[in-house]
């Protein structure tokens, strides 16, 4: 009891070492950052290469680029929602929607620029219907968004009429599917996209509003934060990005259809997921879940360039979906405390007593020394 | 040793029901419990005390299997065992009432008290059997409730008599409560220790843990303080006096300071400065009904002032002090503003009135645990901070450190989660947010709840500062003490005004005899 009490210490609290604590927040912020999507990244570039010599090459990694693009811009939208602890499962159906709304409208020979401003108005409109299903009516994002799935798909099929409908505008095409310097328009796409929600989330009150929405909601509506318009943006943003996914697609397959972008909405939660969003609400942030995209992006390529059928393939996909989330939820360090505590307790009963870890019910623990 | 000598001699000669042997438990930075030692033995009373940050709520979970020790032995009945899960320390006997009840709250009162093992009669659950055993089970208690009613209906002190029936029922040894009487009126408090008599007299033990002194000293038989995750003293409580142990939970360095506004004389008071009783009251709300509790409820707070609104707990303070911020509706009644009426709707309105609210509870209505202190603080202020929606990193970062040092919080780290501080910074970095925010009102809703005596004195030293710099407040407490600090004091019993007293003019009796 003869400790002598520090004059600045408050008695409520043990002052950490703060060498240590620097060493360790640091390593916590690497962590919970950019840093294990990086490192996951790494590793699988580097299992790419060993595992396939055409996997450097720019051909492929410009084709894993194409092929993330569509999935990411959706990623962006759904990471939007999620952080507010919601979900938007509607966006598959919703980019759909955007692909015939902008064939019907090119082939009636609608100028392009007017057709993509209308498909993305609809698209933004059905957002923020998903928004004030859930701001207003209280319905759960999760039904209210599945509902609307339904809907827009309706709607799509009814806007398609009896077959897809090809799309011959040359202009439109070039705008959603060209190159520009030799880089695809779509990539720019989805970068552009992707640093301009960063820069929203990071520098913007709207970004640190929706961070504080999902991490407390009712904090936030006690500080005096506009949550319900800020609700309704985040849900109008997501549909907004899902009619420019649709663009892109339709410029992609150079159709309108109402099937087309079936399953994305469930590719943009696992890509904002594996990028460290939680569902929970207000953590992550867009560039790791475009990311995360990726990563997923990367290891089908691998699979594919290794002649893996598609059928392990998703099995293998879903695997490590549960890994990536196991890990960034807290996994990685809960793993290694117990590493760190098996290790300590072998340490120390190794002299006197072997562990009798074995005995389930009452297993004595040796004192220290 | 003398002490001994004190318990029957049927209680040495049995091994104690838990025995704690130099346990330890390090959290990366802190120490908190550090070679303690603990007997609790069957019929007595163990008082736990220590501030926020002792080590009571780590005992506690080591104690119930939501925690392991990183050293020292448990032993049950003198056998060494592990409790790496509640199931463990259940099967050991060990049964503890949390704050938070664990009863699952849509259920019945006899379902609850029977959920792992419904009494049965042919594979089917026999409902007459369990209700009649579940009212004689409560009853034996010292209660007197209908076993059919769902539990979420039923008030506090009732939902933890189930509780307690629950653990009696699976044949509990040792009790453990975790500040079974934050959220009691009083009456509930003399039932609930009737209630732990009763269990003592039944040869269970009781582990009691408390902020209030009082009520250690009335319940328990031996009291054990803690103080850095250290055991300072364990002594049956006949030969420590409340002063003692005041004085081992704070260490002697705080003791001039505190004990000074205890019994002696004069009454202190928050405000040092001086209300301008005159002038146009700052905040008003008369005839204010909220349609469930508040009835015609007035308040007036004149610049300068501290205003407190006392009652107890349920009395309606928190729903008062929701509709005077707007985040909750008022049915009836007007509110003005410097005596202009103000169209009260939400938060927003109120706070561009220059109000802000400190809740009641600030993890889940004041911060935003998981982020770090800079953007909490600068929550209801961001528009200072921002130019055309965009945040200025330097700006926010000066505004968090003008913050920190104007109230002293500890650590002074700008990066560190709101969720890493203890309660008393916690409070801080709410109050924080609204002095960020320019308010000139405070609320404050139970400011005081949940920190140790220490703290306490910050917060009041805070709400003193902010007063002689201009700000006005209302305190709205179910702590007596605190509300007699106050210039004026309001008494709200039952959601209705129930008088209205001056600091200097205030009968303590008068007072206590209005709050119901």
């Amino acid at each position: 009891m003869s400790v002598t009490e520090q004059p600045q210490t408050q008695p409520d609290m043990t002052p950490p070492t703060p060498g240590w604590h620097h060493a360790r927040s640091a390593a916590i912020r690497l962590v919970s950052g950019y840093g294990y999507v990086i490192l996951g990244m790494a590793a699988t570039v580097i299992i790419g290469t060993l595992l396939s010599p055409y996997f450097l090459t720019s051909n492929n990694l410009r084709n894993i680029l194409l092929t993330a693009s569509i999935v990411s811009v959706l990623a962006v939208g759904q990471f939007l929602v999620i952080v507010t602890r919601g979900i938007d499962l509607s966006v598959g159906a919703v980019a759909a929607m955007s692909t015939v709304i902008a064939a019907a409208l090119l082939r009636e020979g609608m100028p392009w620029g007017l057709v993509a401003i209308i498909a993305l108005a609809s698209c933004t409109v059905v957002g923020l219907a998903n928004g004030l299903s859930w701001v207003y009516a209280g319905i759960t994002p999760f039904i209210a968004t599945l509902g609307m799935l339904s809907i827009v798909q309706g709607l799509a099929y009814i806007i398609q009429g009896p077959a897809l409908i090809m799309i011959t505008n040359q202009d439109f095409l070039n705008f959603f599917n060209g190159k520009v310097l030799g880089v695809q328009n779509q990539v720019i796409f989805f970068i552009a996209v992707t640093l301009l929600f960063a820069f929203i989330m990071r520098f913007t009150t709207f970004g640190r509003q929706l961070y504080a929405i999902g991490g407390n909601p009712e904090a936030a509506r006690l500080s005096g934060l506009p949550v319900r318009r800020n609700l309704l943006a985040a849900y109008s943003l997501s549909g907004l990005l899902a009619g420019l996914a649709g663009l892109m697609l339709a410029a992609q397959l150079t159709q309108g259809s109402s099937i087309l972008g079936a399953g994305y909405e469930l590719d943009a939660i696992a890509a904002a997921v594996v990028g460290g969003a939680s569902l929970y609400g207000g953590t992550g942030n867009p560039i790791t879940a475009v990311l995360g995209g990726l990563l997923i992006g990367i290891i089908s390529n691998i699979m594919n360039l290794r002649n893996i059928a598609a059928q392990p393939q998703l099995i293998i996909q879903g695997a490590l979906i549960l890994i990536a989330v196991y890990l960034t939820s807290g996994g990685a360090s809960r793993l290694g405390r117990y590493v760190r505590t098996q290790i300590a307790r072998r340490r120390r009963s190794t002299p006197p007593t072997p562990p009798s870890e074995d005995d389930s019910s009452i297993a004595a623990r040796q004192p220290t020394a | 040793m003398p002490t001994e000598s004190t318990v029957s001699a049927n209680a040495i000669a049995a091994q104690p029901p838990v025995q704690l042997r130099s346990i330890g438990r390090v959290f990366p930075g802190v120490r908190a419990l550090d070679g303690v030692d603990l007997q609790l033995r069957a019929g007595e009373c163990h008082g736990l005390l220590g501030q926020n940050g002792a080590g009571k709520s780590t005992l506690v979970k080591i104690l119930s299997g939501a925690d392991e020790p990183d050293c020292g032995v448990i032993e049950v009945d003198g056998v060494a065992v592990r409790l790496s899960n509640p199931a463990d320390a259940h099967a050991a006997g060990i049964y503890t009432i949390f704050q938070e009840l664990s009863l699952v709250a849509s259920l019945t009162v006899a379902e609850n008290i029977y959920l792992s093992d419904l009494p049965r009669q042919r594979g089917l659950v026999s409902w007459g059997r369990m209700r009649r055993q579940a009212s004689e089970a409560l009853r034996s208690l010292g209660f007197q409730i209908d076993a059919d009613r769902r539990v979420g209906t039923l008030p506090v002190a009732e939902q933890q008599a189930v509780e307690i029936a629950k653990a009696v029922h699976h044949r509990v040894r040792v009790l453990l409560l975790d500040e079974p009487t934050a959220t009691l009126p009083r009456p509930d408090v003399s039932k609930l220790f009737d209630t732990l008599r009763r269990l003592k007299a039944s040869g269970v033990a009781v582990l009691y843990i408390s902020h209030r002194m009082d009520e250690v000293f009335e319940i328990c038989d031996r009291l054990t303080v803690l103080r850095d995750g250290r055991r300072v003293t364990t002594r049956p409580i006949s030969e420590l006096s409340e002063d003692d142990a005041v004085r081992a939970m704070v260490g002697d360095r705080l003791m001039t300071g505190l004990v000074g506004q205890h019994g002696s004389g004069r009454r202190r008071r928050i405000n040092t400065g001086a209300a301008r009783q005159d002038s146009e009251p700052i905040l008003e709300a008369r005839n204010l009904s909220d349609g469930e509790l508040l009835e015609g409820v007035s308040v007036r707070i004149a610049p300068g002032e501290a205003v407190a609104v006392a009652g107890l707990v349920g009395s309606g303070q928190s729903q008062l002090a929701a509709c005077l911020f707007g985040s909750r509706p008022h049915t009836s009644g007007e509110i003005l503003v410097d005596g202009q009426p103000l169209d009260l709707r939400s938060p927003q309105d109120a706070i561009r009135a220059g109000i802000g609210l400190v809740p009641e509870d600030r993890k889940t209505q004041g911060l935003v645990l998981d982020m770090t202190l800079t953007p909490n603080i600068s929550m209801a202020s961001m528009g200072r901070v921002a130019r055309a929606g965009l945040l200025s990193g330097r700006r926010e970062q000066r505004l968090a450190e003008t913050m920190i040092d104007r109230l002293g919080v500890y650590p002074r780290r700008t990066d560190m989660k709101a969720a890493n501080f203890s309660g008393g910074n916690q409070q801080k970095l709410v109050f924080a947010k609204w002095l960020a925010a320019r308010a000139r009102l405070l609320l404050f809703s139970e400011p005081t709840r949940g920190v140790d005596v220490a703290a306490k004195e910050g917060i009041y030293d805070a709400i003193g500062e902010f007063l002689r710099e201009g700000g006005s407040a209302l305190i709205l407490s179910s702590e007596i003490d605190e509300a007699l600090m106050c210039d004026r004091i309001y008494v709200l019993a039952r959601g209705r005004n129930a008088g209205e007293f001056n600091h200097d003019a205030v009968d303590p009796d008068q007072l206590l005899a209005r709050l119901r």
